[in-house]
């Protein structure tokens, strides 16, 4: 048995970005999974300070139609 | 002086000299609160990402601006949910003072811009850009994979793929 021992980083942290615009649609894309939920936190190693700002500016997003609320295959 | 983020939603059935028009209006009804504008400037037209009102697409225009007073917001809210053409918009308080842009680089990623671009024009030249943007892709996975999980990344491919096929 092998366990994956990769170490996680923030990403944040890591390029130096302090605060989340809601409009960095690229950005924020890295963060949601192909049918548009947000990633946990234990999966992409984002700090608590971090992610508690990521979350908002995804959800900020939505609502303005930046991002999907789902993508399921009913949806065109 | 609070600083506020007003980005909002037109109709993009309207004809093109309508919108310099319905931006006039808006910026007429901030105005009266003794707002000051910063920055008021068309994106452009975006497909959205679920439709809203049987609209694909909309146009997107960001309006910032300074207040002394707050409670203004109520009313003017009232006022875009009231106004027929405005199908979507939402209100954020900036914690700084923005910047004033002149030409606004609009925030969109080339991603999207070569998909509506695809959906006007069915060309010859639409298969040019989808190979460059995938080679784009691959290079921006390479460069994060130490960062991030690869898990995140697959999916960006995959939407494309999906899309590409419609």
């Amino acid at each position: 048995m092998t366990f994956n021992t990769k170490k996680k980083y923030c990403y944040f942290k890591e390029n130096g970005i302090t605060v989340i615009d809601y409009k960095d649609v690229k950005l924020l894309r890295r963060f949601i999974t192909d049918q548009g939920k947000i990633i946990p936190r234990r999966v992409t190693g984002s700090s608590a300070k971090m992610h508690r700002q990521l979350v908002r500016a995804i959800k900020q997003a939505r609502n303005i139609a930046l991002m999907p609320f789902t993508n399921s295959s009913s949806d065109g | 002086m609070r600083y506020y983020e007003l980005l909002y939603i037109v109709n993009p059935n309207i004809e093109d000299d309508k919108t310099s028009i319905i931006i006039d209006e808006i910026g007429k009804e901030v105005e009266k609160y003794k707002v000051s504008i910063i920055n008021h400037n068309i994106w452009g037209k975006k497909r959205l990402a679920y439709p809203i009102k049987n609209n694909k697409y909309g146009i997107y225009i960001l309006l910032q601006f300074g207040a002394e007073q707050f409670d203004f917001l109520k009313e003017f809210e009232r006022y875009l949910i009231l106004s027929k053409l405005v199908i979507r918009h939402q209100i954020v308080k900036l914690d700084e003072e923005p910047a004033k842009v002149e030409n606004i680089e609009p925030i969109v990623d080339e991603k999207e811009l070569a998909e509506n671009k695809s959906f006007e024009i069915p060309e010859v030249e639409e298969k040019s850009d989808v190979g460059t943007e995938k080679i784009q892709d691959v290079a921006e996975v390479d460069s994060t994979d130490d960062s991030v999980d690869s898990e995140p990344e697959e999916p960006v491919v995959e939407k494309e793929s999906k899309e590409e096929s419609e």
